[in-house]
C-alpha cells in the first residue's frame, strides 16, 4: 500500500516536473505567468486522440505530431496576443490577464469539440509490472524516463550548449540583451516553442494514463505552477526537488486525510512556503528578484 | 415580464457589489484576484448554515459570513502579499481550491455535493420587488462607499501602491499592511454580496463557487473597467446580460455556458488590446508599465 502510494506520487512527480520546465521556461525568457499553458496541456491530448482515431496515424506518430503542433500553438500565441500587448506596453500583469483570456477560450472550445466527458486513447488498460505490492504499467515507466531526460536536456541546454547561454542572457535582461544585439524575439519564440512541446507531452502522457477531460490542463498547470514555486522559478535542481515533494505530499496525503483533501494539502503547502521561503529551494540570486 | 426584470435587478444588485470589490482590490490597488467567486460562496454558505439552518437572525449570519471571508483573506494575504502581484494571484487560487474543496467535501456542514436548500427568504426580500428595492439600494450603497473608500487618504494609499510599490514605501507607509487590509475590505464586500444572494435563490451549492466563476468575474470588471466606479457596475451588467442575451439567441443550454466563457475571454483579450482601459475607460495598467522603464 505504502509502496504504491510512493510509486504513485513518483509517477505524479514526473508529469508535474514536465509541466513546471515548460511553464518555467516561457517565465524565464518572457516574465509573465503564462497560464494558456494548461490549455496546450489539454490540447496535447486531445490533438493526439483525434490524429490517433480519426486519422489513423499509430499513436506514436500522433503524439510526436501533437508534440509539435503544441509548440506551434505556443509561438502562435506569443506572436497573435503577447507581442502584441508587449509592443503596446504592456506588462506583467496584463499579459497575465491575457492568459487568463486565452485559456477560457481553449478550454471552452476543447469541450465543445470533444465533449466533456473522460476520453482514452484505444489500446485500453496496458500491462502493468507489479513487485513489492506496487505496480506500475508501461506508460508509468515511460512517463518517469520522459520527464528525466527532458530535465537532463533542459540541464545541458542552459550548461553547455550557445542557444541555453543566450536564453540565459534573455532571462538576466531583456533590454540588455537586446543592446547587445542577440535576437531577443527568437529567443522568447523557441522558450515558448520548448516549453509548450513539453506542456503538450505532459498531456499525452498524462490522458494515456488516465484519459483527458477539458479541465485537465488547469489542473495540471496549478500543480505545475506549485512545484515552480517551491522549486524556486527558474531553477532546475529547485524544480526537481519540489516536483518530488509535491507528488509525494500530495500522494502520500491520502493515508492522513481522505483523497478529496489531496489539491487542499498542496495548496496549503504552497502556502507556507510562501509565508515562511518565498523563493522556495532555489537559493541564487537569480531567482530571488521576486 | 416584471418579476423577470425584477430578478434580473436582483441579480444585478449582487453582482455590482461583487464587482465593485474585486475592483477594489484589482483596480484600484493592482492586484488580481482568482477567489472572488470562493469569497461570495463563503457569504453565501454562511446565511444558508447560520440563518437557514441554525435560524440566526439573517444579519447575524451575514455579518457571521462577512468576518469568515475576511479572516480567509487574512489567511492568504498574510503570506503572498508581501511578495509581487505574480505570486499574489497563486495564492488566491490556492484559496479558491481550499474553498471549493471545503465547500464539496465536509459534507455535515455544508452539504457537499448537493448543497444546502430550503434557506428561507428574509422578510424583507418576500416580495421580488422588495427583493429588487433593497439588491439595488445595497448596490448603490456600497458603490459608494467604495467611491467614499478610494477617495480617502486610505484609497490614495493603493492607489500609490498600484502606481508604484517603492515610493509608497519612501513616503513611510508600510505597502503590505494597507494590502492586506484592501483585501480584507474586499473579501467582506464580496461575502455581503453572497450572503444576499444565498438569502435570494434560497439554495447554494459548490459548483456556483468554481474558479471559472472567479475568472469570469476577474474578465468582466477589466473589461468593464479598472479603478472606476462605472466600470464595475458595466462589467456586473455582462456577467448579467450575456447569459439572458446568450438564452434568447436560442443556443442549446449544454453549450451556452462554454460559448459565455468563450466571449468573456475574447472580450478580454480584445480589451487588452485595444481599450486597455476598459469599455468606460478606466486606469489602464499599460501605460504604468510603460512610464516605468
Amino acid at each position: 500500500m505504502l509502496s504504491q502510494a510512493v510509486v504513485n506520487g513518483l509517477i505524479a512527480a514526473s508529469t508535474y516536473l514536465l509541466v513546471a520546465l515548460g511553464f518555467s521556461l516561457i517565465y524565464t525568457t518572457s516574465r509573465f505567468f503564462h497560464f494558456a499553458h494548461g490549455a496546450v496541456i489539454t490540447l496535447g491530448a486531445y490533438l493526439a486522440y483525434s490524429i490517433n482515431s480519426q486519422a489513423g496515424v499509430p499513436l506514436l506518430g500522433a503524439a510526436v505530431i501533437s508534440v509539435f503542433f503544441c509548440g506551434l500553438l505556443g509561438v502562435l500565441m506569443n506572436h497573435v496576443v503577447y507581442n502584441r500587448l508587449l509592443r503596446k506596453g504592456a506588462g506583467s500583469l496584463v499579459l497575465m490577464l491575457a492568459s487568463f483570456g486565452i485559456y477560457l477560450i481553449f478550454e471552452n472550445v476543447t469541450t465543445i469539440i470533444w465533449g466533456a466527458s473522460t476520453l482514452g486513447f484505444s489500446p485500453g488498460l496496458p500491462s502493468s509490472i507489479c513487485k513489492w505490492h506496487a505496480c506500475i504499467t508501461r506508460i508509468h515507466i515511460l512517463t518517469l524516463a520522459i520527464a528525466a531526460v527532458s530535465w537532463v536536456f533542459l540541464a545541458i541546454l542552459f550548461a553547455r550548449s550557445r542557444h541555453g547561454l543566450l536564453m540565459r542572457a534573455v532571462a538576466e535582461s531583456r533590454e540588455l540583451a537586446t543592446a547587445y544585439g542577440i535576437k531577443t524575439h527568437e529567443i522568447v519564440d523557441a522558450s515558448f516553442f520548448i516549453g509548450s512541446a513539453f506542456a503538450g507531452l505532459a498531456g499525452i502522457l498524462m490522458a494515456a494514463d488516465v484519459g483527458m477531460t477539458p479541465t485537465m490542463g488547469l489542473h495540471a498547470l496549478m500543480m505545475g505552477v506549485v512545484v515552480a514555486i517551491v522549486g524556486g522559478i527558474g531553477s532546475l535542481r529547485g524544480l526537481l526537488l519540489a516536483s518530488l515533494l509535491v507528488g509525494l505530499v500530495r500522494h502520500l496525503s491520502i493515508f492522513v486525510v481522505g483523497s478529496q483533501w489531496q489539491d487542499s494539502i498542496v495548496f496549503a503547502l504552497l502556502l507556507v512556503v510562501l509565508l515562511k521561503s518565498p523563493w522556495g529551494f532555489a537559493s541564487d540570486a537569480a531567482a530571488q528578484e521576486v | 415580464m416584471e418579476a423577470y426584470f425584477y430578478h434580473l435587478v436582483v441579480l444585478g444588485g449582487v453582482y455590482i457589489v461583487l464587482t465593485q470589490s474585486l475592483d477594489l482590490i484589482s483596480g484600484h490597488t493592482g492586484l488580481m484576484s482568482i477567489a472572488h467567486s470562493a469569497l461570495f460562496g463563503i457569504g453565501a454558505y454562511g446565511v444558508a448554515i447560520f440563518y437557514g439552518q441554525m435560524h440566526y437572525p439573517f444579519i447575524v449570519a451575514w455579518l457571521i459570513g462577512m468576518v469568515l471571508a475576511g479572516m480567509a483573506g487574512l489567511m492568504v494575504g498574510l503570506p503572498s502579499l508581501r511578495l509581487r502581484g505574480d505570486y499574489f494571484v497563486i495564492a488566491t487560487f490556492a484559496l479558491q481550491v481550499l474553498c471549493f474543496n471545503f465547500m464539496n467535501n465536509v459534507s455535515n456542514v455544508t452539504g457537499g455535493t448537493l448543497g444546502i436548500t430550503g434557506i428561507p427568504t428574509p422578510w424583507f426580500m418576500s416580495t421580488t420587488a422588495r427583493a429588487a428595492l433593497v439588491c439595488s439600494s445595497l448596490a448603490l450603497l456600497f458603490s459608494f462607499i467604495k467611491w467614499v473608500l478610494t477617495r480617502s487618504p486610505f484609497g490614495r494609499v493603493l492607489n500609490c501602491i498600484r502606481e508604484d510599490e517603492d515610493l509608497v514605501m519612501a513616503l513611510g507607509r508600510n505597502p503590505v499592511g494597507f494590502k492586506i487590509a484592501a483585501f480584507m475590505i474586499s473579501a467582506v464586500m464580496a461575502a455581503a454580496a453572497g450572503g444576499i444572494y444565498a438569502a435570494y435563490v434560497s439554495f447554494v451549492d459548490p459548483t456556483t463557487f468554481t474558479v471559472m466563476d472567479s475568472i469570469a468575474i476577474l474578465c468582466a470588471v477589466i473589461i468593464g473597467g479598472s479603478g472606476s466606479t462605472a466600470g464595475p457596475v458595466f462589467g456586473a451588467l455582462i456577467l448579467i446580460g450575456l447569459p439572458e442575451i446568450l438564452r434568447f439567441v436560442g443556443l442549446p443550454y449544454s453549450v451556452a455556458s462554454n460559448v459565455r466563457q468563450i466571449i468573456y475571454g475574447m472580450l478580454l483579450v480584445l480589451i487588452l488590446m485595444f481599450r486597455p482601459g476598459g469599455v468606460v475607460g478606466g486606469f489602464s495598467f499599460d501605460i504604468r508599465e510603460h512610464t516605468r522603464l
